[in-house]
């Protein structure tokens, strides 16, 4: 009987939420500063739960499983972060624009006026929609790199294939008969 | 690169490199005085996953067993130092911590280009004639 290969989306619903979520949680997002750990993990977390379903299921898992679960997660992790950021960005308060030019100042010392426009804009929330846009496409383009890359190390590191069935014993040949493939006189 | 004078290629690998790490200089490793662009730690996981891959190019097959086990081993030291150094602020010196880093590196490089192998070899498989890939699947070396 052909097994039924497990679903790619439910694992990658998973790693994606799960990771999405901790990427948009403040102090936790740095994370992501040690290489994309956190969207690193999407993928890998994925490719961990699909190859224990495919191991349930009898199904083989393997590099090309890992990949393609690992797209889909960092997909899923780049929309599930930018939508807990915006509901995140109601719930803590935009920072003092003045406070957070003075930060930078005391660390960086010249900023162009552009530039110090641009922030007084992003702290005052006036640019919301545009950085949640340039948000999700930032996270989908590190999504698909780095998910995929944790997928394809799932696809490694949980590989197997299913053990085939056992075949019945092929019955002694007769003694008046030949064994199959010897050539008749 | 700055150490060379080529101030311009400096700043490029810089830039490429800020979504990844930190990049704080007093916990970068340094070259002839001047920081490199990541930190201890991501410098550490570079130099192995480097080795790891060269490993798995060299052999032309896996060199890694138990590789989920070989992960979570060379993870611990590592989310035990992140751990102490957030929580008790009792992380490692820079150098130590690329020491640390340098088997997970090592440990991700194998298993990347563990998979990287599969995936080349199942498409050498498919453009095969078709009694030569009986189940299109892995190659034996691979079984574990």
């Amino acid at each position: 009987m052909q097994s039924r290969a497990p679903s790619l989306w439910t694992p990658a619903l998973i790693g994606g939420a799960v990771f999405g979520f901790l990427a948009a949680v403040p102090v936790v997002n740095m994370l992501n500063c040690l290489c994309c750990a956190l969207i690193l993990g999407a993928g890998f977390t994925a490719g961990a739960l699909l190859a224990n379903a495919s191991k349930t299921a009898g199904v083989a898992f393997g590099a090309a499983e890992g990949t393609k679960v690992g797209v889909l997660a960092g997909l899923m992790y780049a929309v599930f972060t930018s939508v807990f950021q915006w509901i995140l960005s109601f719930v803590v308060p935009h920072p003092d624009p003045a406070a957070m030019l003075e930060m930078i100042d005391q660390f960086g010392g010249e900023i162009p006026p552009a530039a110090r426009q641009w922030i007084e804009q992003i702290a005052s929330g006036e640019l919301s929609t545009w950085m949640f846009l340039v948000g999700f496409f930032f996270s989908l383009a590190f999504g698909l790199v780095f998910a995929t890359l944790g997928g394809l190390i799932a696809g490694a590191a949980f590989r197997h294939r299913p053990t085939p069935p056992e075949v019945p014993a092929s019955p002694p040949p007769s003694a008046g008969q030949p064994p199959l493939g010897t050539p008749h006189s | 690169m700055a150490a060379l004078g080529w101030g311009a290629g400096e700043e490029w690998v810089r830039a490429l490199y800020a979504p990844l790490c930190h990049q704080r200089a007093d916990r970068s490793l340094a070259l002839w005085d001047v920081p490199l662009a990541v930190c201890g730690r991501c410098t550490g996981a570079y130099l192995g996953a480097w080795l790891g891959l060269v490993l798995v190019a060299l052999r032309g097959r896996p060199w890694l067993r138990r590789g989920a086990l070989a992960l979570a081993l060379a993870a611990l030291p590592n989310l035990l130092d992140l751990a102490g150094g957030t929580v008790l602020g009792l992380g490692l010196a820079t150098g130590p911590r690329a020491v640390v880093a340098f088997p997970l590196g090592v440990v991700l490089g194998g298993l990347l280009g563990d998979a990287l192998l599969e995936l080349a070899l199942r498409r050498s498989l498919r453009r095969a004639p078709p009694q030569s890939s009986p189940d299109r699947g892995m190659h034996p070396s691979w079984e574990r």
